[in-house]
Parts: C-alpha cells; sequence; structure tokens
C-alpha cells in the first residue's frame, strides 16, 4: 500500500485559500474518483470538489471551518501500490458507479 | 481535482431561440427525468449547479440536467432594456428551453432570484411542471429592498457597494464589475425590470423551500413557505452563497423531487 497527498488546487479568478465548509468522506471511507469528497467557500462563491481519486481516505489536514491556502496538503488517499505506480499519467474516464452515500438529514 | 475537472465532458452548448428572437443558452446533462436549473441574478448556470456538484447529484441519482443561463446573464441573449425583464418574460425563455428539448413536463429547480422566474413559470404553463424546489428567497424582493438607484449604481458607476449596507448584495456586486465578461449593463436592466414585478409568490405544484438559517434574503420564509403551501428546509450556519453548495440541501431535494415523503 502506498499513500498520496492532494493540495487545494487552483480554484481559479486568483483566489489564494479556501474554507473548508463540510468534508463529504470519513477517514476510513473508500471513494472513487470524481465522488464529492469536500465542499469548500472561497470569497466569491462556494463549490464542490470531487475526489480526484480513487482510494480509501487515510487522513485530513485541514479541518471543518479552517482556511487552507492554494498548493498546501488538503487529504491523504491509501490506494494499492498498483494504482500508486500510475499517478502522473491520465486518469482513464469511466462512468462512475451510483453511490448510495445520501442520508436524510438526522433533524 | 479542481472543480472544473469534468469541464472536458461536458455537453454542447445548446441554444433555445424565444418568439422574440432572443437565443437562450443551455446545457443538457445526459440522464433520465432531466431537472431544470434555473440560476439567481449575475452568475450563471454553470456557477450556480456544476461547481456546486449538483448536476453530479443529479447524475448519481439517475437523473439528467438542464442547465440554462437566464437572459442577460451567461450566454444567453443580453438585452439592455428593462422592459425585457420581468420574472414571467424570464418564465417565458425557459418555457422555449422545454419545447426545444421537446419534453412535456419537467421537475425544476431554482435558486434566489431563479426561485422567482421557477414560480413565474409555474403560473405560466403549470402542466409543465411537476415538482418544483426553490430556494434563497423569502418574501423580500430584494432589489426594491434595497433600493433598484442604489444596486444600479454600484452596477454602472461603480459607486461604494457599502451603500447597500449589510446587502448579500454588497459583495456580489463589489466582484461583478471586475469578472469578465459580464454585461453590466443588461444586470443593471435586469435588476430595474424584475424590481418593477410583483413577486409571483403562489404555487400549483408541489414545492419545497429551502433556505439558509444564517441567510437575511430569505427574510419572511415561513410566510412565504405557507403561501407557497410549501415544505420548508431550513439548513443551520448556511448563508445565501454556502446553502447552495450545501449537502443538507442535496439530501433534502432529491428525495422530494422524486415524490418521497420525508420523516
Amino acid at each position: 500500500m502506498a499513500e498520496i497527498t492532494f493540495d487545494l488546487p487552483d480554484l481559479g479568478e486568483g483566489l489564494q485559500e479556501a474554507t473548508v465548509l463540510e468534508w463529504l468522506v470519513e477517514a476510513g471511507d473508500f471513494v472513487e474518483r470524481n465522488a464529492p469528497l469536500v465542499e469548500v467557500e472561497t470569497t466569491k462563491s462556494a463549490v464542490e470538489l470531487p475526489s480526484p481519486q480513487s482510494g480509501t481516505i487515510a487522513r485530513f489536514h485541514v479541518q471543518e471551518g479552517e482556511t487552507v491556502e492554494v498548493g498546501s496538503a488538503l487529504i491523504t488517499f491509501t490506494v494499492s501500490d498498483d494504482q500508486a505506480g500510475i499517478v502522473g499519467t491520465v486518469p482513464v474516464e469511466e462512468p462512475p458507479a451510483r453511490r448510495v452515500r445520501l442520508q436524510l438529514p438526522e433533524d | 481535482m479542481s472543480g472544473s475537472g469534468d469541464e472536458d465532458h461536458n455537453p454542447p452548448m445548446m441554444f433555445a431561440t424565444t418568439p422574440s428572437g432572443y437565443r437562450i443558452a443551455y446545457r443538457r446533462h445526459p440522464g433520465e427525468r432531466p431537472v431544470l436549473l434555473v440560476h439567481g441574478f449575475a452568475t450563471t448556470g454553470e456557477l450556480t449547479w456544476e461547481s456546486t456538484g449538483w448536476v453530479r447529484a443529479l447524475a448519481e441519482a439517475g437523473r439528467g440536467a438542464i442547465v440554462v443561463d437566464l437572459r442577460g446573464h451567461g450566454a444567453s441573449s443580453s438585452p439592455h432594456e428593462p422592459a425585457d425583464y420581468s420574472p414571467d418574460l424570464l418564465a417565458r425563455d425557459l418555457l422555449a428551453v422545454i419545447d426545444a428539448e421537446g419534453l412535456d413536463r419537467v421537475d425544476v429547480m431554482g435558486y434566489s432570484m431563479g426561485s422567482w422566474v421557477s414560480l413565474a413559470l409555474v403560473a405560466l404553463a403549470p402542466t409543465r411542471v411537476d415538482r418544483l424546489v426553490i430556494g434563497g428567497v423569502g418574501t423580500v424582493e430584494q432589489f426594491g429592498h434595497w433600493g433598484v438607484d442604489a444596486v444600479r449604481a454600484a452596477l454602472l458607476d461603480g459607486a461604494d457597494p457599502a451603500t447597500l449596507g449589510d446587502s448579500p448584495l454588497a459583495p456580489l456586486l463589489g466582484s461583478i464589475r471586475q469578472a469578465p465578461g459580464v454585461d453590466t449593463e443588461a444586470l443593471a436592466a435586469c435588476v430595474a425590470g424584475m424590481a418593477s414585478h410583483p413577486l409571483p409568490l403562489s404555487s400549483t405544484v408541489p414545492t419545497m423551500l429551502v433556505v439558509g438559517d444564517a441567510d437575511p434574503v430569505t427574510a419572511g420564509r415561513d410566510d412565504a413557505a405557507a403561501a407557497l403551501g410549501a415544505e420548508l428546509v431550513v439548513l443551520p450556519k448556511r448563508n445565501h452563497v454556502t446553502t447552495l453548495s450545501a449537502r443538507g440541501f442535496k439530501q433534502a431535494a432529491l428525495p422530494f423531487l422524486e415524490g418521497a415523503v420525508r420523516v
């Protein structure tokens, strides 16, 4: 097994930082590429970032409510060695399998 | 992992032509029973519904989406006369898109000003809308509330939007004037036109109203929900911007669109 860490990507429009509103996954979850990963707020908008990677969530580097700069570590995945070996290549686009993560609110 | 990661796979921009000859831009995202998504003031369909994860969430639920740019916004025609803007006129543009797609009936979601346009669509063509989810509104028309002249001055002359007090419009207007490709004359006409018509605060179809607990734009939300006969969902700690991307919004709206009864 190997670990891959992803940084906060450039969100465009010269924005330098974003605040994590809500993590949409939990440590230990297996997440597929392009599944909802995290909701962040910038000075201009709120956006939902999809997962750049299929893998298991190892740990978060930013807690909800904290601000992170573009290029700073956001999240670390645990992936198989096979997957780790292909990082840096263009991922094959596959239709995402249907994931049933939606739950009714607890209230 | 930028939010634009799906752009390469975006369906092409399409255009519906209205009876008056305006072109209304939209994208048809694949999937069954597409939901018509209607953005608010001074933004675009893409920023409102794609960046925030809505198109993705609908796709995961098996639903398609039709993401439009309202007239005066994005890639759609942008007339500069206030007389070209009203909830009803913008709703007629939506009807042109529904017709262009050959759809008899659609579910509709609107946010902020797009909520009023969506309600106008229900009034205009009640048999064409199945279920309606709106958000980010209460009983107060915002442009009139903050002053049409002040909003227009902030848009056109760069007047200090601080004169708009704690309006959520203030930071919005501050950034709009620097944004590339934004037609401020069209937006100013939109402000004047929309404010000169009464809010279409009624609905004849199953309706849900979703608001952020920390969003002053939604003042009167309880009265609005009552007038609409709508189910009201209040999201804790969310403001006018962050309501839109909230997981709680999706968790409420998606089952509602399927006709599910909330427990």
